[in-house]
């Protein structure tokens, strides 16, 4: 059987997750990394994206993640985020609105277009979670 | 008879309001324990917060000096402070809001000693009247803040902080709460959010004085290579200026909660004292009416038998 490490996912206002899993796939601000056990130390900025985490006894979870950080120290994945939605939570409807409201932005400012390049990333990994789990 | 009517009317009211002061000591209580619960929920996000700014901060400094908007710098002064005081919307809770704006007008006191300008922001309505008493202006007043402040709400208030501290529009953003020293203790506090601290500094310090401490110069050495072994993504001081922002943030959300915890452990001393004084009101009272009672009965004997002695 596959080594396991602790993954703890951490919220402003509680802590959401903290189980033993046999993979993790984090949402970084540059593109998925996928962690397993004895990872070396690693510390990295989130984006809006889908966490996955494997557990030991087969199947997964599926989060979504609004930004934050990701440390992996001594086999021990800490997810710090301001926003963590189990994907059951996660509403197909909703995604699709945020979708149209970040795509309805006309950037007049740098500033803008990142924000909207940062809302449609996130309506989209929203989207794609609700489509995974069949949400509506 | 008169008196004691008058008597039994008060223990009446008495009673009533015990009951009163008695069901509000145990809403404060379940709210404090609600309150109690979500700060200690919030704890491991701002420490972990912390941990990981040290380890960043240890880092940074070593490859180079830290450079960010929201720390202390040597940067023109504008005179002028912003201060965010956070009372209750409710009273009866004893000294709780008193004490607050009292280290608030102290505060202001010395700024406007120094000839510094103070812009005031509140929340709670406690605190609105009372400036508005001592007719000093309230620049913004937040009174959608309930018992349960979200991370959302604070986090919009700290963002626009750093925004207006990094224009340069304030020299210091300071909030004043009550702060939880334990159960039993509670103080109200001046914290300043902006500018922070260094951290790069702090950690310098930290690493030269443990190892000069503990006497093993062996320490130092292993102390900074240990932390190169981390894979940082994107670069250390990018990580730091992202985390920066966010300490200010759980500062801050930290001092809400903190305010609530306190405002109700305040609510449930004054009301636990309320419901012990009726109480001892309730008891001397009853004393009085039964003396009362008593009199009006010897009086009346008094006058029968003098009555009928007069007839013989």
């Amino acid at each position: 059987m596959a080594e396991t490490f602790r993954c703890t996912i951490v919220t402003p206002e509680r802590q959401v997750f903290d189980e033993p899993v046999v993979y993790a796939s984090i949402p970084a601000w540059d593109g998925q990394i996928g962690l397993m056990a004895q990872r070396a130390p690693l510390l990295a900025k989130l984006g809006d994206g889908i966490l996955r985490l494997d557990f030991p006894q087969g199947g997964s979870r599926l989060f979504f993640v609004g930004g934050g950080f990701a440390q992996m120290k001594g086999d021990k994945l800490t997810v710090l985020t301001p926003e963590a939605v189990p994907a059951e939570e996660v509403v197909q409807k909703n995604a699709q609105a945020q979708l149209q409201e970040a795509q309805a932005i006309v950037p007049s400012t740098e500033k803008e277009a990142l924000r909207q390049q940062r809302g449609i990333q996130r309506a989209q990994a929203l989207l794609e979670l609700s489509g995974k789990t069949g949400g509506n | 008879m008169a008196k004691s009517r008058e008597i039994k009317r008060r223990i009446k009211a008495v009673g009533n309001i015990k009951r009163i002061t008695k069901t509000m000591q145990m809403i404060a209580t379940a709210r404090f324990q609600a309150a109690q619960r979500r700060a200690t929920a919030s704890r491991p996000y701002s420490l972990k917060i912390a941990e990981l700014v040290g380890e960043l901060a240890a880092t940074a400094a070593e490859s180079g000096g830290l450079e960010h908007p929201l720390l202390a710098s040597d940067r023109p002064k504008t005179n002028k402070h912003l201060l965010l005081v956070i009372t209750s919307n409710r009273g009866l809770c004893g000294g709780y809001n008193g004490n607050i704006l009292r280290v608030a007008a102290a505060k202001l006191r010395e700024a406007k000693g120094q000839g510094a300008t103070v812009d005031l922001e509140l929340v709670g309505k406690k605190g609105l009247a009372f400036f508005k008493f001592i007719n000093q202006p309230v620049s913004q007043f937040y009174g959608d803040f309930s018992d349960r402040p979200t991370y959302d709400q604070v986090e919009k208030i700290a963002d626009k902080y750093m925004e207006q501290f990094a224009a340069g529009a304030y020299d210091s953003v300071s909030v004043i709460y009550m702060s939880f020293v334990s159960i039993s203790r509670q103080a109200a506090k001046a914290q300043q959010i902006l500018p922070m601290e260094n951290p790069a500094a702090k950690a310098v310090e930290a690493a030269a004085g443990a190892p000069g401490a503990a006497g093993a110069p062996g320490a130092k050495a292993a102390a900074p290579g240990y932390r190169s072994f981390y894979d940082f993504s994107p670069s250390p001081a990018e990580l730091l200026n992202e985390l920066l922002p966010e300490t200010v943030k759980t500062t801050l959300f930290q001092a809400f909660n903190e305010a609530v915890v306190g405002e109700q452990i305040a609510r449930m001393v004054a009301m636990k004292a309320a419901t012990d004084a009726s109480g001892k009101m309730n008891k001397e009272l009853t004393r009085r009416y039964n003396r009362a009672r008593q009199s009006a009965i010897t009086t009346e004997l008094t006058e029968i038998i003098a009555g009928a002695a007069s007839l013989e």
